[in-house]
């Protein structure tokens, strides 16, 4: 099976290729403004890179976020602007998985809370149990917090990983926080984690879940 | 030439599959007006999340609706601005990704001229080439203008509004008579057989603006919204008193009168063979029979837009795409979107 994936919900865009059980090619680059200008020919020179036709695509994935609401609409809209014309499948998954599983790798623990600035004085965090063979996870339940709240509602035992975390580091409102708790680097969500969780679950017979960005804030400020 | 059309610049998602510039074969619209009715306007975010929701099955769609494969597409069109940027985004990129992923050029459309176009859509209007040079009234909620279209993509801006548009004039002036939202197709309900006479509102004339515009041909619609704004503080006893849609019918008609009076003058000033008027507020009937009548005074010949193409839509993209320089794949790859695109410029 060959799985196109993209995530581009941090400024740091990714894209891979899983072919048959591995990643085969995978892209990375920062997009200085929207978000979009690079990611054409990203994808047409991976395409020519791996010698594969569009018709060679089995399955397309984009990361739904949480993160930056233009990348989530560029890449959502692009994976099935992509699959349309042969009716390819999509799937869509949340990043969140992808910078948990960073973490996973890296250390023995069993959860971590994957966060996030939401602006206006939030942080925006789920918490990932670590998967199970065999076995996929739920979707995770998005929370919003204020800065001052999330040490009483992530206990400090979990470790804490972002995307974020330089930006997090270097606001004012970090005294709030208990710093040691947290993975001290920016971790971004991989396309070939995507990738490679999008080929677990279907081959569990999961669904996708909604082709939409999480979004943790309404449209409209109440 | 089989052309799939994308417009998404505002709170309208809409594709469409056009033959030869002329032949509308599907034209999808999906209309947001329910979720931003009760914020009295377009709210940039839910039209950008809505596009979203909504684009892919709506392209499926517009093909089916077609008959024509994704392979019988010689090429994929998309509103590049002006608009909103977050809603321009979202067709934009789809535009883009259809078109590399069909190996097909990409035309970038600018969405004041694809109204202009919108005329001559359809097998029975006239050819865009035996209509020109034409004087064009463009009038949506967005944008209000006048110019002269000397060729399909050759254009000179004659006058301009210099505040609101008229829809937006529009759209306010009903939230100031409680009538909802959107404004226009609401105040010309209400004003249906009503007096135009019971308030002389101002006709907003407008003596100087900065630029080469020809304020004759301008445009303003400050003061008649701030006249009625001071009407209904002054007559609150117009919701009551059975003279609503006298009021209406009178603010309505200053709205119309000033589009129409400008229009007329174009036309003379510029002696005028051919007149064209594209834009939402176009739907107006009442609108519709005083530009009709101003050209027939000129002696021009004079075409309007089908109500159905006159609001956004895709089908006006994938016509004026028809007869603009499309972008080879590679080029287009880099293509952007432009939200403060003016009439006349290209990528």
């Amino acid at each position: 099976m060959n799985i196109l994936a993209l995530d581009m919900s941090t400024p740091r865009a990714d894209l891979a290729l899983r072919c048959h059980g591995k990643t085969r090619l995978q892209k990375q680059w920062s997009e200085p403004r929207k978000g979009e200008a690079l990611l054409f020919e990203t994808l047409n020179t991976l395409l020519r890179e791996s010698g594969l036709t569009w018709e060679g695509v089995d399955c397309f994935c984009a990361g739904r976020g949480p993160g930056n609401y233009s990348g989530l609409r560029i890449a959502i809209t692009v994976m099935q602007a992509l699959a349309l014309p042969a009716q390819q499948p999509v799937f869509f998954l949340n990043s969140g998985v992808a910078v948990a599983e960073a973490v996973f790798e890296q250390r023995p623990c069993d959860r971590v809370a994957v966060v996030g600035d939401a602006r206006r004085g939030m942080l925006w965090y789920a918490l990932f149990d670590r998967p199970q063979a065999e076995k996929s996870t739920e979707s995770p339940d998005w929370q919003l917090v204020p800065w001052a709240d999330f040490d009483a509602q992530v206990p400090v035992d979990i470790p804490r990983v972002s995307s974020a975390w330089s930006s997090i580091r270097s606001s004012e409102s970090v005294a709030l926080l208990d710093v040691g708790a947290w993975v001290d680097a920016d971790v971004y969500p991989q396309a070939s984690v995507l990738a490679a969780r999008v080929e677990t679950t279907l081959g569990l017979g999961l669904k996708s879940e909604p082709a939409t960005p999480i979004y943790m804030h309404p449209p409209v400020a109440s | 030439m089989m052309i799939l059309g994308i417009e998404t610049s505002c709170d309208e998602t809409s594709a469409a599959v056009v033959e030869d510039g002329r032949r509308v074969l599907s034209c999808v619209i999906h209309s947001q007006i329910a979720q931003h009715r009760p914020y009295g306007g377009v709210v940039p975010e839910i039209a950008s999340r809505a596009h979203v929701e909504v684009l892919a099955p709506l392209l499926d769609e517009t093909l089916r609706q077609a008959g024509v494969a994704w392979t019988h597409l010689d090429a994929v069109a998309a509103t590049y601005g002006p608009g909103l940027a977050s809603s321009l985004l979202v067709g934009f990129s789809a535009a883009r990704a259809l078109a590399l992923r069909l190996d097909r050029p990409l035309i970038p459309v600018n969405h004041l001229q694809a109204h202009l176009y919108a005329p001559f859509l359809g097998e029975e209007a006239p050819r865009v080439e035996d209509f020109l040079p034409a004087v064009s009234l463009l009038v949506s909620g967005g944008h209000t203008c006048l110019v002269e279209m000397r060729e399909v993509h050759g254009y000179r801006l004659l006058g301009q509004t210099i505040d609101d548009a008229a829809g937006e004039a529009l759209d306010k002036g009903a939230s100031l008579l409680g009538l909802g939202y959107p404004g226009g197709p609401v105040i010309e309900k209400t004003a249906e057989g009503a007096r135009t006479d019971f308030v002389a509102f101002p006709r907003g004339q407008v003596s100087q603006v900065n630029g080469s515009v020809d304020p004759q041909l301008c445009f303003s619609f400050s003061g008649v919204k701030t006249s009625l704004k001071y009407y209904v503080q002054q007559h609150p006893e117009l919701f009551e008193d059975g003279t609503l849609a006298d009021v209406t019918a009178s603010y309505q008609e200053a709205v119309l009168d000033a589009l129409a009076s400008r229009f007329e003058k174009a036309l003379r000033k510029h002696r005028a063979r051919f007149a064209t008027c594209g834009g939402g507020v176009v739907c107006n009937r009442r609108l519709r029979g005083k530009l009709a009548a101003a050209a027939q005074r000129c002696d021009c010949a004079f075409h309007l837009a089908e109500p159905k193409f006159c609001a956004d839509n895709a089908a006006m993209v994938a016509g004026l795409a028809a007869c603009s320089p499309a972008k080879e794949p590679a080029d287009a790859l880099r293509l952007d979107i432009h939200p403060n695109l003016p009439i006349g410029s290209f990528s």
